[in-house]
């Protein structure tokens, strides 16, 4: 199998180094503002767990849910709108968009287009517009799966057990469920 | 042996492009794929590399046209298939990266006769100088056939002039040059073959050894195919003159 550089995995007129470099700086920043935005929840909502009595006894409160502190307020959508996973769409968003430009510009100032259809290599094309777009879109994704993983181990390692509400993971698939509900509620009466 | 059988292409809402178009290039052969604007050529070509859906068959050696044979095949566009933020050199790298039979020592010397700059982005370089790259790529491709879809549109004469003195010199006998164009008089000295398309049908191919032995030349069939009038203008500016001379009396 040929062995590839980076910079055959870019437009031609692409520095490979530099679109990779951005790609995983984006991700990076991403994961950055999502732990800042979610620790700092997380902190507040811990903050808040115990009060002192009248007669100075400890009082427990119940812990905000996960699904709620990762605003999964009734659809997974909505995790989004909350800033701790409010970078990844947009990443996902920017992938798509590289590809369409990527792909764009092999029609700019020329039909470039016509030398990369008929090379002998029918995955040359798309090896070029979509290996960075596709390093960006499978990151956002991963790291939203890993995050979550993440974020749901803290929650119950730092929250005290006795102010655990049960049923947490059933919450947050009930909430996946969610995304789905107006597919089925059309489809079945 | 390059074979084009029964092609038909329709563009939506246009009717048809080309229209049961059957053709068999041979090695060697330099031959013009002539016709008015919107006749059908440039379709043709693209349809030959893949770059339009059509019906019909390609056949390379008897086979079926595939992708990893697309080598074989070159093209020169005036539309320009480079990239025009990459120098020539960086082009000839490109092309023999993809190109297993790229031809270094043409491209050197081809850029070398016309003095082209290697180190300028092409995008850069005059329109001429654009179509003389695109040219060179195409040749120094290593490919068996060559398509060129009015490669000199916007050369000057003299540079047309020693385009073509330079193909009829390089070509080597296993190499077949498709040169679609509109300049009948120009390319005529070094077709072999001459090939006529009136809306997207063949309306002529003829050898031109055997157009000589006629007594025709490629100029003359293709006036014939067309049914091309000679006294056309000369009517119609003897109707323009009488409806000049009937408005002044």
């Amino acid at each position: 199998m040929k062995r590839r550089r980076l910079c055959d995995l870019v437009p031609p007129w692409s520095d490979g180094k530099v679109q990779l470099v951005l790609a995983l700086l984006c991700l990076g920043i991403g994961v950055l503002s999502s732990l800042y935005c979610y620790l700092s929840q997380l902190e507040t909502a811990w903050g808040g767990l115990s009060y002192v009595g009248e007669q100075g006894e400890l009082h427990w409160t119940a812990m905000t849910d996960f699904a709620d502190l990762i605003g999964a307020q009734g659809a997974v959508s909505n995790w989004f709108s909350q800033p701790a996973f409010f970078a990844f769409p947009l990443l996902i968003l920017a992938g798509l968009a590289l590809a369409g430009y990527n792909w764009a510009c092999f029609w700019r100032g020329s039909r470039s287009i016509y030398l990369m259809r008929r090379l002998p290599d029918r995955w040359e094309l798309a090896r070029r517009c979509l290996t960075i777009p596709l390093v960006l879109i499978l990151g956002a994704v991963v790291l939203t799966v890993a995050l979550l993983a993440l974020y749901y181990a803290i929650y119950l390692w730092g929250t005290p057990a006795q102010c655990l509400r049960p049923g947490q993971l059933e919450k947050l698939w009930a909430n996946f469920g969610y995304l789905f509900h107006p597919f089925y509620h059309r489809v079945l009466p | 042996m390059l074979e084009l059988k029964h092609l038909t292409k329709s563009y939506p809402g246009q009717g048809l492009a080309l229209e049961d178009v059957s053709l068999t290039l041979f090695p060697g052969e330099v031959v013009g794929l002539l016709g008015a604007n919107g006749a059908g050529k440039t379709t043709l070509l693209k349809c030959i590399l893949g770059l339009h859906p059509f019906r019909g068959e390609v056949l390379l050696d008897g086979v079926p046209l595939a992708r990893r044979d697309m080598g074989r095949l070159a093209f020169a566009t005036s539309e320009h298939s480079f990239f025009p933020a990459l120098t020539a050199k960086e082009h000839a790298a490109f092309y023999a990266d993809h190109f297993p039979a790229f031809r270094r020592q043409r491209y050197l010397a081809l850029m070398e006769f016309f003095q082209l700059p290697e180190d300028r982005p092409l995008g850069k370089l005059s329109q001429g100088q654009k179509n003389q790259v695109e040219v060179i790529l195409a040749l120094s491709q290593g490919a068996d056939y060559i398509l060129m879809d009015e490669p000199f549109v916007g050369n000057d004469l003299f540079n047309r002039e020693d385009f073509y003195k330079v193909l009829s010199a390089i070509l080597e006998p296993h190499e077949t040059l498709l040169l679609s164009t509109h300049l009948v008089e120009e390319v005529a000295p070094i077709l072999s073959r001459a090939v006529l398309l009136r809306q997207g049908k063949v309306v002529g191919d003829a050898a031109v050894l055997d157009l000589e032995e006629e007594g025709k030349d490629v100029v003359s069939f293709v006036k014939e195919a067309y049914r091309y009038r000679a006294d056309r203008v000369s009517r119609a500016l003897d109707r323009l003159t009488e409806g000049k001379e009937e408005d002044l009396l």
